[in-house]
């Protein structure tokens, strides 16, 4: 799950929230144009990305969280 | 007080007319007994006088009448007339010396009777003499024995009268005599008596009047001292006072000639309070507008033309006697004398050098803290559409594959766009508050930091030599150590003149039995005297005057000792320049949050600030090549938890 940090009505803190509480075992990428996010939100999700960064940074970054998911699985 | 002064003062002058009177008194009665004594004496000496003179006289006349006698008998033994002269000659004196005596003995009835009788026994034989001498003129015998006997019997009885007057006038002469002699006695004790009473009188007041005058001397002597000790005490107590107040006090005449300064304005003035005594004021106090250096009102006239307390310029700075420019609070207030005229001006004023300072830096950390925000919320607003710019690059890229020279053209524009979100990503970081501590690799710090500087203060002109004798990392807030190195090696290279020499080496310490690393920045530049050495760590205390603030190396003590390290700065042994040591723990305590700890290992925020291959980023931003090596940098390390 690839979120944004700053959304009208509710923020990808509170969805993040919502998020872990229905499916824990989901990953959740927080990908803000805030470079200093709240120290709660980087604490609850899996990654935190700066909007920005050149696209296989991302792409990488997915890759490696879904490698780690299937590591724990087998 | 006064008024018990002066009720000394009042008794002391009571007793002291009380002890010189009485006594003059008593001798004046004293000396009016006397001379009354005297006068008694002194007619007592008179009358025996009297008495001499009529004893005198009355044997005078005596002797007269028996020259008359011998001369007559002579005669009528001889009847030679010679011998009658001397009878003749002498008849007329001894009726004056008579006549004399008679008033002499006027105040004397007994003896007046009694010369009465010697004269009219003389008288008889006067007569007879002169029957006598009538009887010789006719012839008749005159010399026989009988009128010779006639003449001695009446003669006879002359004698007896005359002999019992004087016998009786020296009888009194003795009474008299006797009187004196009593009177000249009784004198002699009076004075005698007199003069023991009023000595002892006199002792016996002036004792007591001496006693309480000197009770009231003393007392108005006390009186006078206690108030010249409280007055003096006073006195005292408020020269304390001035002198230790901890504002600067000048106080100056009517004419506005300095009459006293407390030890806080000497030290601002510079000029000792002997020195200004009586010079004017605006010598002394020399004060203008800190800004325009225009002069400003001497506080005297304009005391004195508002006739009230009044405030200095806002920004007024005083110059003292060694040129020193500080800068001042103040206010002049008139000293008013009874009748209400100035009687002379009072200067209160502080350095406030300090505090403007303060105010100043205060001024440019709002000005950065809101800089700060601005930033963020620029970066913010690039970065969003920055991302979709990136993001469809991305896919353009994957669709030109096969169009190599598109491919070259979107690669480069990857690139600068790239660029463009490190700036971002930069700018905001700058001024961002570090909150968490991160492992800091001391290598990468020190090489960005190096880089940084290398482009922008050393421009290639001053050798910076970097070994690294320490690989590992120290737990830390990257982006103030950063700013500790940036203080400290951009002072070495201050210090140094061009092609000058900076020397930075990293090795494994131990201090207080806590490993860690120590760098040491070395440079050859003029050294530091030890008067500024012991006052670089205070806040705005620089070298270079108008280009520094003064608050590097204040702010990097206080970073280096909230990690829990040490700075020291030294000349160097032996050679020309400074070693500026600076010592970091590699795990200080205290310096983790507990819950900070678990969170920094996995934040991704703090790796992606703190990347090893994007850490000198100062350099890489300098140079614009630097950015396509980002795109293939393998960041996977970075990213695993």
């Amino acid at each position: 799950m690839i979120l944004d940090y700053s959304m009208p009505e509710m923020d990808g803190q509170a969805v993040a929230e919502r998020m872990k509480r229905l499916k824990a075992a989901v990953p959740i990428v927080m990908l803000s144009a805030y470079v200093n996010l709240p120290r709660e939100t980087s604490a609850l999700v899996d990654r935190c990305l700066t909007k920005g960064e050149p696209t296989p940074v991302l792409l990488e970054l997915i890759a490696n969280l879904l490698r780690e998911r299937n590591g724990k699985r087998l | 007080m006064g008024v018990s002064s002066g009720m000394e003062t009042r008794s002391f002058k009571r007793t002291l007319r009380r002890a010189i009177l009485a006594p003059l008194g008593i001798a004046a009665i004293v000396i009016l007994a006397l001379l009354a004594q005297i006068r008694f004496l002194d007619a007592r000496t008179r009358w025996v006088e009297h008495t001499d003179q009529v004893i005198s006289l009355a044997e005078r006349i005596y002797r007269i009448r028996i020259d008359q006698e011998t001369s007559f008998r002579a005669y009528l033994l001889t009847g030679d007339t010679q011998f009658l002269d001397m009878f003749h000659q002498r008849r007329e004196q001894a009726y004056v010396f008579e006549q004399q005596l008679q008033q002499l003995v006027a105040d004397n009835e007994e003896q007046k009777t009694r010369n009465q009788a010697a004269v009219s026994a003389n008288r008889d034989w006067v007569v007879w003499a002169d029957n006598v001498l009538a009887h010789g003129r006719t012839g008749k015998d005159i010399g026989n024995i009988r009128v010779q006997l006639q003449g001695k019997e009446l003669m006879d009885r002359y004698r007896l009268a005359r002999g019992e007057f004087i016998t009786r006038e020296q009888q009194l002469r003795e009474e008299r005599l006797a009187a004196s002699r009593g009177a000249f006695r009784h004198t002699t004790w009076g004075v005698v008596f007199l003069g023991t009473l009023l000595a002892g009188l006199f002792a016996v007041l002036e004792k007591k009047q001496l006693v309480s005058l000197s009770g009231a001397f003393n007392a108005s002597l006390d009186a006078a001292e206690t108030s010249a000790t409280d007055a003096k005490r006073q006195h005292d107590w408020l020269s304390t006072v001035l002198k230790s107040i901890g504002d600067a006090v000048i106080a100056t005449d009517s004419s506005g000639l300095v009459v006293f300064m407390n030890p806080v304005a000497e030290r601002l003035t510079g000029w000792t309070s002997g020195e200004a005594q009586g010079k004017v004021l605006a010598q002394i106090f020399h004060i203008m507008s800190e800004e325009t250096h225009e002069i400003v009102e001497d506080p005297v006239q304009k005391v004195r033309r508002m006739n009230s307390v009044v405030g200095l310029a806002n920004h007024t700075v005083l110059i003292s006697k060694t040129g020193q420019e500080i800068a001042i609070d103040d206010s002049a207030a008139p000293i008013r004398a009874a009748d209400s005229t100035i009687a002379g001006i009072v200067l209160v004023f502080r350095d406030v050098t300090q505090q403007r300072r303060l105010e100043a830096a205060l001024r440019s950390n709002e000005r950065l803290a809101l800089a700060g925000r601005l930033s963020a919320s620029i970066a913010h607003e690039i970065n969003n559409p920055l991302d979709t710019v990136v993001n469809l690059l991305f896919l353009l890229e994957q669709r030109t594959k096969n169009m190599p020279e598109l491919g070259e053209s979107i690669a480069r524009v990857q690139r600068e766009v790239y660029r463009v979100t490190q700036i971002s990503k930069n700018m905001l970081s700058l001024h961002r508050a570090s909150r968490n501590p991160s492992d800091v690799k001391v290598s990468d710090l020190l090489d960005g930091v190096v880089a940084l500087i290398e482009e922008t203060i050393a421009k290639g002109r001053r050798k910076i030599q970097v070994e690294h004798g320490f690989a590992g990392t120290i737990r830390g807030f990257p982006a103030e150590l950063r700013q500790v190195f940036t203080n400290v090696i951009k002072n070495a290279v201050e210090a140094t003149a061009e092609g000058g020499e900076i020397r930075i080496t990293s090795r494994p310490a131990v201090e207080a039995k806590r490993s860690g690393v120590r760098v040491d920045v070395e440079d050859n530049g003029a050294g530091i005297s030890p008067e500024t050495r012991a006052r670089l760590f205070t806040p705005f205390v620089t070298t270079k005057e108008e280009r520094g603030t003064g608050l590097g190396l204040w702010v990097s003590r206080s970073i280096v000792e909230k990690h829990r390290g040490t700075i020291t700065l030294k000349n160097r042994l032996g050679r020309r320049g400074t070693t500026v040591s600076i010592f970091l723990p590699l795990d200080p305590p205290c310096l983790n949050y507990a819950d900070d700890a678990a969170f920094a290992e996995r934040a991704p925020v703090s790796h992606a600030q703190g990347r090893p291959g994007e850490l000198p980023r100062d350099k890489t931003e300098a140079d614009s090549s630097g950015s396509g090596d980002q795109d293939t940098d393998p960041s996977d390390d970075s990213f695993a938890a």
